[in-house]
């Protein structure tokens, strides 16, 4: 991690592979008792991923990271545990057949990330798919629609930001 | 959208990095104290007779230990209330120790009064532009602590907000004691900590609200 907050792109995938890896469980067992449905447990694995990502400067390089990964992990399901629990999502036993058809999907697609980037405008849209999608850097993308490598970066880290926004206001 | 892909994205992004939050924290901090401290020479001043009070009285040099002894706890404090796994509890004995040295200076000078000037004392006709100057002078301190505390990812929001109306008003209040000529313990026991709770309070409610992530 050190060498990926330092800003080395094949570090830092690496690590964030090994920290979904590490997080799935962990939300599994959070949610446990609301029984989660698979997508949504990796929505929320992405959104602890996000916040991890962007407040990796937090993380205080001569303690030990485990903790600091924890909190936020729990920081953010407690957040989700209590939006659901707003909703009137937790699902009782007898209800859950009844919630499966419909309320539960909207909120699932609510807050999936492609559907809250789909929102982003034109250009800042066409950058992200191109890097989720067709797995570009962000030289490519530059390249590809004529732009400085720079603006993608400003862009996709403007993008992300926003993304962040969107998973803060739905709480509130 | 699959991990693997968002992945991708926040990977191309790993470039993109804000500067470590302490070194936000102590570069806000210099910001908002110089601002106060230019805006305090310029408006309000130092009192004339400083220096000579200051080898006279213990009492001047105390408002000081009191002050002083808010102000670095408090920015402790603030390192850890800006980390989602920061430790603010530990730190809490430490800023007991200022106000605990201040009630105990309070009944030393009232054993020594006579019981009617008590009152007197704590009631000087300044007390109001006491609590209001030391609320002004928080103000450029708190705006910038506000600000890194929202660089950061603080565990307790409203606890955040609350540290940085206690660091900024006690920064406040250390500039304003050495503006005000009532030196008593009564006083500065009184309508001090009036100022300062009030900004922390203005701190956690804005905490509360404005420094979720």
């Amino acid at each position: 991690m050190r060498s990926a907050v330092g800003g080395d792109e094949a570090a830092y995938r690496r690590f964030l592979s090994d920290l979904s890896r590490a997080l799935r469980p962990i939300v599994r067992r959070g949610f446990a008792g609301v029984s989660a449905a698979p997508s949504e447990v990796e929505d929320v694995v992405q959104e602890v991923m996000l916040a991890i990502h962007l407040k990796r400067h937090t993380w205080d390089q001569s303690k030990p990271i485990g903790p600091w990964i924890m909190a936020i992990a729990r920081n953010k399901m407690i957040d989700d545990l209590r939006r659901r629990g707003r909703r009137g999502e937790v699902p009782i036993d007898g209800m859950m057949d009844f919630l499966e058809a419909g309320g539960q999907d909207d909120a699932i697609q609510a807050h999936d990330v492609t559907r809250i980037l789909g929102n982003l405008s034109g250009k800042n849209r066409e950058i992200v798919q191109a890097i989720t999608l067709s797995g570009f850097s962000a030289r490519e993308v530059a390249d590809k629609l004529g732009m400085s490598e720079v603006a993608v970066r400003v862009s996709l880290h403007r993008s992300l930001k926003a993304l962040a926004d969107v998973y803060r206001e739905q709480k509130l | 959208m699959n991990t693997e892909n968002f992945i991708s994205m926040l990977a191309v992004d790993a470039a993109d990095r804000e500067r470590p939050i302490e070194r936000t924290l102590l570069l806000m901090l210099s910001i908002g104290v110089s601002a106060s401290a230019a805006f305090f020479a310029w408006q309000i001043g130092t009192r004339p007779d400083a220096i000579t009070v200051a080898m006279q009285s213990w009492e001047f040099l105390f408002k000081f230990v009191v002050t002083l002894g808010i102000v670095v706890p408090a920015y402790l404090l603030a390192r850890q209330a800006m980390r989602p796994d920061g430790d603010v509890k530990s730190l809490v004995p430490l800023l007991i120790v200022a106000p605990v040295m201040l009630v105990l200076a309070m009944g030393y000078t009232a054993m020594q009064m006579a019981p009617e000037t008590v009152m007197a004392t704590v009631m000087a006709p300044n007390w109001s532009k006491c609590v209001a100057l030391i609320a002004l002078l928080a103000v450029a301190p708190f705006a910038a602590l506000f600000y890194a505390m929202r660089q950061g990812a603080p565990a307790n929001p409203t606890v955040a907000g609350a540290v940085a109306g206690l660091l900024s008003a006690a920064i406040a209040a250390t500039l304003y004691a050495s503006h005000c000529d009532m030196d008593s313990p009564l006083f500065v026991g009184v309508w001090y900590p009036l100022g300062i709770a009030a900004v922390t309070a203005v701190g956690a409610v804005a905490g509360s609200r404005l420094l979720r992530w």
